[in-house]
């Protein structure tokens, strides 16, 4: 199977540092909870992860989102494996207002910038950030709605440096509880993100939904060495 | 019980020209071997885009050679792959009653939806219609094997009134299948009168719940064709060696690199929300969830049909107790196991534990062949 190819001196110029191990559990609650996912083409996958990860085929470029009344959290990433588990891989974050502070007490390295759906539209907005413009559409039979449970929320990671190890894949959950959520078709009209890796930009769109509800990234439990495989470097964290 | 031999033509990397030729060549030369032996079938994925996991995209070209080289075993579509996109219906129907004519009548016809992103994202297909076009397509293709004028219009086609031809050898036409991964298929496969191919990896538990709610239902289905399939087969892998410590870790670690390469698939529900997939794939993940430490090495699990021949009879029989009426093995993944190992294992097998289950037709068979 394939493995990252990704340097892990690149992995750790994106690495941010952690005060604490483990951060505490954030939640946006009453929040609107957005998905959407494309698929990347024209790049090699295996330059995006760094030797711990495996690449899907083909490799998804997802946003997920808590949009609530006193902030929020986007992040963008790509889908992957560590060992037998799907997980997505962190390469963009915008957060604001109460986003701000659970996105540096879990290293994501954010953006100043927000999300904002209006209608069927998603926008990621920033001061000289990301610019991202979607249009949510129907599918080919329309829109459809789907139960809470059928919408997944993968498991994240992201480079962390930790006091005592150093430089970690932090693993954030992301547990949502909400209603019914609207299947829809994200197809992008403007993307901006600086900073990306080279060739990363959604090309053909998957699927997206919006649904509302509580969105919570628990304390985080395990961490990952980037230079290994699953087997030989998960690591828990203290209690 | 009825044992086959299941085929993903799984191609180990580098993906040369050369390591696809040599993987058709092995499966070749096993689905012989085991028409010597005595195994009852030799089933053949249907899979687009799986690199590395699975190249068997042309199924029906890989079993009519299968069936032109064998003369007894029955070749099985496990499975041909239900959606439009990638199949029209009037073509499943006619390569398969072809097949079955060049097979001289030994078509098994499983049928599928597909479950992973990769190959319904590849296809353009919409996941949330592949039930729908897969009820179609197990209603119609009886229809078409059995009537001179056949017409449809449905959401998998529109077909005004034709003569679907050829029409099959078997009479009134191939038994049919449905491949089983999620909880509930089974139901799904009893309601229509169809035979459930398991390719999911199960505990001797959920089989025997499942077996026993598919016989409960099938006994009072609507058959979708003219002769009702209410067989259960289960999936498993089969590595036999007299040494039951190199045949856990032959065997074991042969199941772990498919295990692992399953669960690197894309399934459909992790990439495009959707009601329509209830699972993430064959369970792959679950199983390794359940394992020991990260490194550890752990025991040959419950149900696993690896191991010395007493130990595969021994599961065997757990199997057979539970109204399993067939077992599929994967023989090899990636060419892990080097072929003449392999074959030395399926030649063991069919020597020491095949006798158990048909001891009288085994033993003329083997007689025959030399074993």
């Amino acid at each position: 199977m394939l493995v990252g190819s990704l340097p892990l001196d690149r992995l750790a110029a994106r690495a941010v540092p952690l005060a604490a191990e483990a951060p505490a559990a954030a939640v946006f609650d009453a929040a609107d909870v957005v998905y959407a996912a494309w698929e990347l083409a024209g790049v090699d996958r295996t330059v995006l992860f760094p030797p711990a990860l495996h690449p899907t085929s083909p490799t998804l470029l997802t946003l997920t989102g808590a949009v609530a009344t006193g902030g929020g959290l986007g992040l963008l990433r790509l889908s992957c494996r560590h060992g037998a588990r799907a997980r997505a891989l962190l390469v963009g974050a915008v957060a604001w207002g109460s986003g701000t502070a659970v996105a540096e007490a879990f290293g994501c390295g954010a953006d100043d910038g927000e999300i904002v759906v209006e209608g069927r539209t998603l926008q990621v907005r920033s001061a000289g950030g990301p610019d991202v413009t979607v249009a949510l559409g129907p599918g080919a039979d329309g829109e459809r709605v789907l139960g809470p449970h059928d919408v997944q929320y993968v498991t994240g990671l992201h480079p962390v440096v930790l006091p005592e190890r150093g430089v970690r894949l932090l693993q954030v959950e992301v547990h949502a509880d909400t209603g019914p959520a609207t299947a829809l078709r994200p197809d992008v009209e403007a993307f901006v993100w600086p900073g990306l890796p080279a060739g990363v930009a959604p090309v053909h769109p998957v699927g997206a939904t919006l649904a509302h509800g509580r969105l919570e990234l628990p304390r985080p439990r395990f961490v990952a060495r980037p230079d290994v495989l699953a087997h030989l470097g998960s690591e828990p964290l203290s209690a | 019980m009825r044992f086959g031999i299941f085929f993903e033509l799984s191609v180990p990397r580098p993906l040369s020209r050369a390591n696809e030729q040599e993987v058709y060549a092995n499966a070749l030369e096993q689905a012989a071997v085991a028409d010597e032996l005595g195994f009852d079938t030799i089933w053949a994925v249907e899979h687009h885009f799986l690199e590395e996991y699975s190249h068997c995209s042309a199924p029906e070209l890989f079993l009519t050679a299968v069936a032109l080289r064998t003369a007894r075993i029955r070749v099985g579509h496990g499975a041909v792959v239900c959606v439009p996109a990638m199949n029209h219906p009037v073509r499943v129907a006619e390569r398969a009653a072809v097949l079955d004519i060049l097979s001289g009548g030994r078509l098994e016809l499983g049928t599928a939806r597909s479950s992973t992103w990769t190959e319904l994202g590849g296809f353009g297909a919409d996941p949330d219609l592949t039930k729908v076009w897969w009820d179609e397509y197990v209603r119609i293709l009886p229809r078409m094997w059995t009537e001179e004028r056949f017409s449809f219009a449905g959401r998998s086609c529109t077909v005004p009134e034709r003569n679907v031809v050829p029409k099959p050898v078997q009479q009134p036409h191939p038994p049919m299948w449905v491949t089983v991964t999620s909880p509930g298929t089974e139901l799904d496969a009893a309601d229509r009168g169809l035979g459930c191919l398991g390719v999911a990896a199960v505990s001797f538990a959920e089989q025997e719940r499942r077996t026993a709610a598919y016989h409960e239902r099938v006994a009072h289905c609507e058959p979708v064709g003219g002769v009702v399939n209410s067989n259960v087969t289960t999936q498993n892998f089969l590595y036999c060696h007299e040494d039951l410590e190199r045949a856990a870790a032959v065997g074991g670690g042969m199941a772990a690199i498919f295990n692992l390469t399953n669960s690197h698939l894309l399934w459909t529900r992790e990439a495009y929300p959707t009601a329509a997939y209830r699972s993430l794939g064959n369970q792959a993940t679950k199983a390794a969830k359940e394992a020991g430490a990260p490194g550890e090495r752990a025991p040959l699990p419950e149900g696993l049909t690896v191991g010395d021949p007493e130990r595969i009879l021994t599961e065997l029989r757990r199997w057979e107790a539970i109204g399993v009426d067939g077992v599929n093995f994967i023989v090899n993944t990636c060419e892990v196991i080097p072929q003449q190992d392999v074959l030395d294992s399926m030649r063991l097998f069919a020597r020491e534990v095949m006798p158990a289950f048909r001891p009288a037709v085994t033993a003329a068979r083997h007689s025959a062949a030399g074993v």
